[in-house]
């Protein structure tokens, strides 16, 4: 596992929440290094793991018995500390309408309420682990890269994002 | 959404309107301490869901590592 040394301090510092993309959890499934370092990063950082209800529906798709939605939710379940809830997107539109201007490109819903989830909670050191480098639109911030080592040797590249508040700005200035 | 202001407010609307009032208020909580990873529980149900995976005659439509998001860091 490759990731910047600053990364455990400046963490530990922020009682922060990181939010788990469907990617964490497939490349977790598949990684010993990867689920190692993200039992390591909570142990010595105190960071809380969350997600969303679209992640879980990701990662149990093409379940075809209970009993392998089960497990699958369950696997997620070992990681998170809460389940964001994201009715709160009824409450900013002014950002839905902004994202759908300079994220036109970008359908999926996931990805919408994960950049939601970054934006309303903006003020809680809230973070966004993904390897979809194309999830979210560049006035996001993407302060740490990582790299896991799947059992089989292929490699994963790891984004950790946040809202940056003044890009935001500076992009909604230059839209308008 | 709004609801048609012209229903009377029974008291499971009070509820629900209680319920929506605290998840528009949400923030992540600080209070609750972070559970620790059990590393061997997360092996130990990796593997079971690799097998599963293998197995074709359990899964029929797709596998926990086939949807399209999931995969999106192979192509990008």
């Amino acid at each position: 596992m490759l990731y910047s040394k600053d990364l455990f301090t400046q963490l530990a510092e922020q009682n922060a929440t990181i939010l788990l993309d469907t990617n964490v959890f497939s490349t977790a499934a598949r990684s010993i290094d990867f689920s190692t370092f993200l039992s390591e990063l909570k142990a010595k950082t105190g960071v809380s793991f969350a997600t969303v209800q679209a992640v879980l529906f990701e990662t149990t798709q093409g379940s075809s018995t209970i009993e392998i939605y089960n497990q699958r939710a369950g696997f997620v379940s070992l990681f998170i500390d809460t389940m964001l809830p994201t009715q709160f997107i009824e409450k900013i539109p002014d950002f839905s309408v902004f994202m759908a201007k300079v994220n036109a490109l970008n359908k999926s819903f996931t990805d919408f309420q994960l950049a939601a989830c970054l934006y309303y909670y903006r003020h809680t050191n809230i973070y966004f682990l993904s390897s979809d480098q194309k999830a979210l639109p560049t006035f996001f911030d993407r302060p740490y890269i990582m790299t896991a080592v799947q059992n089989k040797g292929g490699l994963v590249n790891f984004g950790v994002y946040t809202f940056n508040e003044a890009n935001y700005a500076k992009a909604l200035k230059s839209t308008q | 959404m709004n609801r048609p202001t012209n229903l009377p407010k029974s008291e499971n609307d009070k509820l629900i309107e209680e319920f929506r009032l605290k998840v528009f208020t949400f923030k992540p909580s600080k209070s609750k301490k972070p559970k620790m990873l059990d590393i061997v529980d997360i092996q130990k149900k990796a593997k079971l869901l690799e097998e599963m995976d293998n197995n074709e005659d359990v899964v029929l439509e797709g596998s926990f590592h086939t949807t399209r998001r999931a995969e999106r860091h192979h192509t990008s």
